[in-house]
């Protein structure tokens, strides 16, 4: 219990080693978070713009009114900051450090390679998304005179949770796979297409492809379900499934780099 | 006209770079998702009744055509000419004896065909496994639907060369190109069918410029257009064309007047 409790200290201590790095990384570019934030919010500017014509159609839409799936859309972006301030620049690097052999000094370093690999660099222009989120969630929570309960909160947290590590999984996934296929570039963009069908509620996409999304590839779970967990509409059952599958992809996602790993035989040798 | 002599062997060159180069058109493919995710929440809408006269069968249709025409008529160069003035390799272009625009253009047309030729047989078949008849394929208005797609071409193409030509005084020009991709899609009929906007807007929609490239030509594929209404907006099109093409010409020049290459 001990050890345990030492690692996770240790492991802790060089995540804030990795973000104060890139900290300092990204400060040599201050102007770049201009124009991340401008694009975001572009980018916000146009989701609540297609979601605002999808409502002067019909009031509500899968059973989601216009500031309810507001909050939906807030989670979109709070997720994919998380990809594009850390998924994408990690998996970029995983796959030239295949390619080119670098990946031996991350292998012979006394830390977790996937730990090392997935988490070393964070692109903090890119957490505009997620200011951008944070702003449409609390502007929907105003518009619809919602103080959700505490214990709404906790599983909306939790979800969230659940949701970054299931994006995680998939970055880890990703990554593992470039040790295989070198070049990744095709599949990566099939998956991040895949991510944009979290930018609505789960329920307003027509049969199969609801089932589809809500349970096979739970792509509901990065933004539908947090926001339900939000409103409180959120059954035990679901929530228990997706903090299940979370687990569950974390785990093979490990088992996975791990493959990955033992089949590595560097670039030069 | 020394020109038409000129452009077979320009065409043949840029052919067979395009056709070096096709894996690279398979990923510009798949940067049609989010209209298709669009498509997917609309057609949720229209099963419990049609959403501004539009079926489940008609929003099938109207993206299918839209992303198959996007790529007829998009047109990416601004971050090759960006460059070619930045850096002062235009130089090399100047010296010759055409237009560096030809150079452009004979790349874009055989890119064209690359594109068109993989897309055809996927759309094809989708439209053929859709219940319904989406498109209306009778040959006037197949005729219709062909001048609409040169048409669109043309502004889109010009209407890149325009924005290029800010690299003269400016470094961000592929900041303003994203900018004006992002309006355009929205405005243009690419992300929304311009009929699902308010009825004042749609109405203004069609007299701007963004439904030259993609809404004008896929409601004309799709059945939407009265022959009048088509003509009509076909002549909208063709003046943006000619304003553009002007605008375009007097940018490159004043920009030629001031170009010094780096190095030269």
């Amino acid at each position: 219990m001990r050890g345990w409790f030492e690692a996770m200290r240790r492991y802790l201590g060089l995540l804030r080693l990795f973000a104060q790095n890139s900290l300092l990384t990204s400060l040599e570019y201050r102007v770049n978070f201009a124009g991340a934030l401008l694009i975001s919010l572009l980018d916000a500017l146009w989701a609540v713009g297609g979601a605002l014509l999808f409502y002067t159609h019909r009031s509500t839409i899968g059973g989601w009114t216009f500031h309810e799936a507001l909050i939906v859309i807030g989670m979109f972006f709070v997720a994919s900051g998380f990809v594009d301030a850390v998924m994408q620049p990690n998996v970029r690097d995983v796959i030239e450090a295949v390619r080119t052999g670098a990946m031996d000094y991350v292998l012979i370093r006394p830390v977790n390679a996937m730990f090392h690999a997935t988490l070393r660099r964070l692109r903090f222009d890119k957490c505009s998304s997620l200011l951008v989120g944070a702003l449409l969630i609390g502007y929907a929570l105003l518009q619809l005179r919602l103080r959700p309960a505490p214990e709404q909160w906790l599983l909306f947290i939790l979800l969230s949770l659940a949701a970054i590590a299931l994006l995680y999984a998939l970055m880890a996934a990703l990554a593992a796979l470039c040790f295989w296929v070198v070049d990744i570039a095709n599949i990566d963009e099939l998956v991040m297409g895949a991510l944009e069908t979290a930018r609505f509620p789960a329920q307003a996409f027509p049969e199969p492809l609801r089932g589809l999304i809500s349970f096979v590839i739970p792509i509901a779970f990065i933004s539908t379900a947090p926001a339900e967990a939000l409103l409180g509409r959120l059954t035990p059952a679901l929530a228990l499934y997706g903090l299940a599958f979370a687990a569950a992809a974390l785990w093979l996602s490990a088992r996975a780099w791990r493959r990955a790993v033992a089949h590595y035989t560097s670039a030069s040798s | 006209m020394r020109i038409l002599k000129v452009y077979p062997a320009l065409l043949r060159a840029y052919w067979e770079r395009a056709a070096a180069y096709r894996a690279v058109f398979m990923v510009s493919l798949l940067n049609a998702v989010f209209p298709l995710v669009m498509m997917a929440i609309w057609i949720g809408m229209a099963q419990d009744g049609p959403v501004a006269g539009y079926t489940a069968a008609d929003f099938a249709g109207y993206y299918l055509a839209a992303v198959l025409v996007r790529r007829v008529t998009g047109v990416g160069i601004v971050q090759d000419v960006e460059r070619l003035i930045r850096t002062g390799e235009l130089t090399v272009y100047l010296i010759r004896p055409l237009d560096v625009i030809h150079h452009f253009s004979a790349r874009v047309l055989t890119g064209r065909v690359v594109v068109v030729s993989m897309l055809l047989a996927p759309v094809a078949l989708a439209a053929l496994a859709i219940p319904g008849a989406q498109f209306d394929l009778q040959p006037a208005n197949l005729l219709f639907f062909i001048l609409a797609c040169v048409i669109g071409l043309l502004f889109e193409f010009l209407a890149q060369y325009l924005i290029s030509a800010l690299s003269f005084w400016i470094v961000q020009t592929q900041g303003v190109a994203a900018a004006y991709q992002f309006v355009k899609a929205f405005l243009g009929g690419y992300i929304v069918p311009l009929a699902l906007f308010p009825a004042p807007l749609a109405a203004a929609l069609t007299w701007l410029p963004f439904q030259c490239s993609v809404a004008l030509p896929v409601e004309i594929l799709t059945g939407r257009l009265a022959p009048e209404q088509a003509a009509l907006r076909l002549g909208i099109s063709a003046a943006w064309v000619t304003l553009i093409a002007l605008g375009a010409r007097a940018a490159w020049r004043a920009g030629l007047r001031g170009y010094s290459a780096a190095g030269a």
